[in-house]
């Protein structure tokens, strides 16, 4: 996609960071207020977003949390979102990375 | 073409919007179903690709109501990351016309955007054409009924008008009038001033028929030759006499010479005058055939004359 979108992937990088660190701090709030549908939907969300920048394994992540959050019945863990932020700030940082490797060249 | 592209998802939104921008396709943006349906209203969209899973309203719902308040197909394209044939089967039955794979990937989307664009343009085109076929048939339908020299309605016209007069006459137990008029001494003028000097006559006397005659459901048709009928509605025997003669003398006063007439140095015109409230065993013929003799009534008088056979 780098390729792709050329000048304009930092600012779609941009959107990616500034709306999955929302979710990030969104996520517990929710989990611990029982607020299924809106973890439904950051996961569905994020799951979806980070396939966009090749997260895949995050993308996986988020997808089978979203499938064990269905309306009023959730089964996952407050590890399992744990593990999710941690893969995200993960991925935030290779991205991060990556990009600052390429301004240097 | 114009596309309206609506996703809850920032970074899915941004990333569809630069490949279709790209694409030199311009870009509509919502962020739900409910705006979706707004965004399609005030913009006329010609292809809406949507997210399926969205809050306030789920993409499924917003391309129902698309599709209800639309007159025209527009081709509705759904975005999901899962794509199962549960989902394609619900896309389908919501309005959509085809499903993309999240992540996107630019040259699917690029094809796709060719295909559709394609197809709205077909549809564009057999639109376009379905309008001026029904606008070809209506012209055309009207030519059947319309006399090509004088402009009024022809006999076939008249004969199927008058049916339906006579039967709403009968059920709401309405007066209804019909004259039948003659140009005096035609074969006359005709062999005096050629023929088309005759037929300027007939299309000045048409005219002024027409404008005597202006109440929505009146009607004017030529009936054949020189002949001509008047059909008015909901009017009593003493106003279709005072109509009568009206017309009488307008088409004197219009001053059109006649100089071999033996009534008078212009043209003029008689009348016969039928005016009744239809019982059982009346029909269209009993009008024409009432006011055929008194229009020979009113020719037998001395013609230029208006005469009544209730």
């Amino acid at each position: 996609m780098r390729a792709a979108m050329g000048d304009i992937f930092n600012e779609i990088l941009a959107a990616f960071f500034n709306q999955s660190r929302m979710y990030m701090d969104e996520l517990k709030v929710a989990y611990e207020e029982k607020n299924y549908p809106v973890l439904e939907r950051i996961f569905h969300s994020l799951g979806s977003s980070s396939l966009n920048m090749g997260a895949e394994q995050l993308s996986g992540l988020a997808r089978d949390l979203e499938k064990k959050t269905i309306k009023d019945v959730c089964l996952i863990t407050f590890d399992d979102i744990d593990a999710l932020q941690v893969e995200y700030f993960l991925v935030e940082k290779v991205l991060n990375d990556l990009m600052s490797d390429e301004k240097s060249l | 073409m114009k596309i309206l592209v609506v996703d809850d998802n920032n970074t899915d939104r941004l990333v569809m919007n630069t490949y279709l921008l790209r694409m030199g396709y311009e870009v509509v943006l919502g962020g739900n179903g409910l705006q979706a349906v707004e965004l399609y209203k005030e913009n006329q969209p010609d292809l809406v690709v949507m997210d399926v899973n969205m809050p306030e309203m789920n993409g499924y719902d917003a391309a129902q109501k698309i599709r209800q308040i639309s007159d025209e197909w527009i081709p509705i394209i759904f975005l999901s990351a899962r794509i199962g044939s549960e989902d394609i089967v619900k896309g389908i039955e919501a309005g959509g016309d085809d499903y993309l794979v999240k992540p996107i990937d630019h040259q699917v989307l690029e094809a796709k955007m060719k295909a559709m664009q394609r197809i709205a343009e077909m549809r564009h085109k057999l639109v376009e054409m379905a309008f001026e076929l029904k606008q070809a048939n209506a012209e055309l339908k009207q030519l059947v009924n319309i006399d090509g020299l004088t402009g009024l309605f022809n006999r076939r016209y008249l004969d199927d008008f008058l049916v339906r007069e006579v039967a709403r006459s009968k059920r709401y137990q309405q007066s209804l009038t019909v004259i039948l008029c003659d140009i005096d001494y035609f074969k006359v003028f005709n062999d005096t001033y050629g023929h088309l000097e005759g037929d300027d006559c007939l299309r000045g006397v048409s005219a002024i028929l027409k404008n005597s005659c202006r109440r929505p459901t009146d009607l004017v048709a030529r009936y054949g030759g020189e002949e001509f009928a008047i059909i008015l509605s909901d009017m009593d025997s003493e106003a279709a006499v005072i109509m009568a003669e009206t017309i009488r003398e307008a088409i004197e006063a219009e001053q059109i010479p006649h100089k071999k007439s033996l009534v008078s140095q212009v043209v003029t015109m008689s009348l016969g005058v039928c005016s009744l409230i239809p019982e059982h065993g009346d029909t269209p013929e009993t009008f024409l055939q009432k006011a055929d003799v008194a229009l020979y009534q009113a020719k037998q008088a001395g013609r230029n004359q208006v005469k009544m056979n209730a």
